[in-house]
């Protein structure tokens, strides 16, 4: 069985999938309280993960470039 | 005098002539453009040229409106079309209906027979297209560093799903332009980009050469990460657009196909948030009800409710009793009252008066009947004594009267028992005489 992955380690999709699942499982009901408290808060630890993601990730833009050592990034900006 | 003919004549029949002859009409003719002037009118004059000859041509604004390149001096073209005379300049002219860059036939015979060949392989069949992916990490853009193509896209990004993007610059116009786009695809699924633009500005028709290499198509097609094509021409789709997973007309609209608006994917994410609240919330009022009806069973089954309820049954029981009892001793009462009404003295002296009227009224009734009849069996017995009385044989012997007998002394009360010689008794009052009878008449 693969470990599941930390919020933090997740891409956006990854989070969103989860937290898709995981609203699933709250709305499906059939739960107990304390673990309905439980799913709602991965859910919200998810949604932070998501949102660090929209709000705060800093978009790259690079350039490949290929040298005698290989292929290597540079950061790109239009003029 | 030489016969003649007027200049409006001759040019009349030159005219006649030349757009009577087969030769001359609908024909192609290729050559150097050598002078090339479009007037305000919108119609275009052109010289075309080869080593020895020059060629004047007309073109009409009508047929200038469908070029689809633009022709500039010194350009290899074949014109289509047919000659013409113009009297007042006296000149010919060669009406062009179409033009084409010279050897653009075979460019388009061989272009043809590309994508009948790909297209029979299914390389730009519906079914190959993959679906982009929804949020990519990093977009991969094939085109040109300097040109539009990816400041656009680095635009159109910043407002989008925040990804990164690796440019791998290629050629995108000119001999061996389309090597450089396939090493460059190669070198970005090797780093393992999500997505993958191809792109230039708009331009000329030759310009699109290279994204309709092979080469090219098939790099695309062997991509591992999905590619949007924005090769700019909406006009002339290139084969590089057909082949591709998804077609966009500007860069621009490539990197919003490859990128959701930030507004959208906050209002999903919104979305998700809102379900897991009203979904955690539902679950709390869920377990409140179940609390509360177990919370009402056991107020129910609370030893101060049993008693209560063991109270109730008992003060019922004890309503229901009184009642009965009540009813009962009504009962009796009336029965005693009954009873005890008949008893009173007062009540049995006037039974007793009663009763001796009764009796008194009985024994006057007996005694009167009784004296009734004795006094009429009195009555009786005079009349009878008297009748006796009278009846009396003697009393009759006493009045003359006398009777007879047989000899064995039976009384004789018929002539016909007596027969002459016959002894008879003769009885009266005062003693017997015998005698015989003589004669007897009968009446």
């Amino acid at each position: 069985m693969t470990e599941e992955k930390r919020p933090e380690d997740m891409t956006f999709e990854e989070s969103l999938a989860k937290l898709n699942e995981l609203v699933n499982q709250l709305e499906n009901g059939g739960l107990d309280l304390d673990k309905n408290i439980e799913i709602y808060e991965q859910a919200v630890v998810l949604r932070d993960r998501c949102r660090k993601i929209l709000e705060e990730s800093e978009r790259k833009v690079q350039k490949l470039m290929e040298t005698a050592d290989g292929i290597k990034k540079e950061d790109f900006s239009v003029e | 005098m030489v016969e003649s003919i007027t200049v409006t004549q001759f040019d009349e029949l030159v005219k006649r002539t030349l757009t009577g002859t087969k030769e001359l009409c609908d024909v192609f003719v290729s050559g150097e453009i050598s002078e090339c002037k479009i007037a305000p009118s919108g119609h275009m004059y052109f010289t075309m040229k080869d080593g020895q000859a020059i060629l004047r041509c007309n073109m009409w604004r009508s047929s200038v409106s469908t070029l689809k390149f633009k022709p500039e001096i010194g350009l290899k073209v074949t014109a289509f079309g047919s000659a013409d005379f113009y009297a007042p300049n006296g000149q010919m002219n060669f009406i062009v209906r179409n033009l084409a860059p010279f050897g653009e036939g075979e460019q388009k015979k061989a272009l043809e027979e590309l994508t009948n060949k790909l297209l029979k392989e299914g390389l730009f069949d519906a079914e190959r297209k993959r679906p982009l992916p929804k949020y990519p990490r990093v977009i991969g853009v094939v085109t040109s560093a300097a040109g539009a193509v990816i400041k656009d896209i680095i635009e159109t990004a910043r407002l989008q799903f925040p990804a990164d993007i690796l440019l791998a610059p290629a050629s995108v116009q000119g001999e061996g332009a389309d090597i450089t786009m396939v090493h460059a695809l190669e070198l970005l699924n090797n780093e393992n980009v999500d997505v993958i633009i191809i792109g230039r500005g708009g331009g000329s028709k030759e310009d699109l050469s290279a994204f309709n290499s092979e080469a090219l198509v098939r790099a695309i097609a062997a991509s591992k990460a999905p590619v949007i094509s924005a090769v700019g021409h909406a006009t002339d789709k290139s084969l590089t657009d057909r082949v591709a997973d998804k077609y966009a007309e500007t860069p621009t609209q490539a990197a919003m196909l490859a990128l959701l608006p930030m507004d959208q994917v906050r209002k999903e994410l919104r979305g998700y948030e809102l379900l897991a609240a009203r979904a955690l919330q539902s679950t709390i009022e869920r377990v409140g009800t179940k609390l509360t009806y177990q919370d009402s069973r056991l107020q129910q089954n609370s030893p101060a409710k049993y008693i209560e309820r063991q109270r109730n049954s008992l003060e019922k029981m004890c309503m229901r009793m009184d009642t009965a009892l009540q009813t009962e001793i009504r009962g009796c009462r009336s029965s005693f009252d009954r009873a005890d009404a008949k008893l009173r003295p007062s009540n049995a002296m006037a039974m007793v008066n009663e009763y001796g009227m009764r009796l008194d009224g009985i024994c006057s009734r007996a005694d009167n009947s009784i004296r009734n009849i004795l006094t009429g069996r009195s009555q009786r017995l005079e009349s009878l004594s008297s009748k006796l009385e009278s009846d009396n044989p003697s009393s009759v012997l006493k009045r003359g009267y006398s009777y007879i007998s047989d000899e064995k002394g039976n009384t004789i009360t018929s002539a016909s028992s007596l027969a002459k010689g016959s002894v008879i008794t003769v009885k009266m009052r005062d003693g017997r005489a015998k005698a015989e009878i003589k004669e007897v008449q009968k009446k």
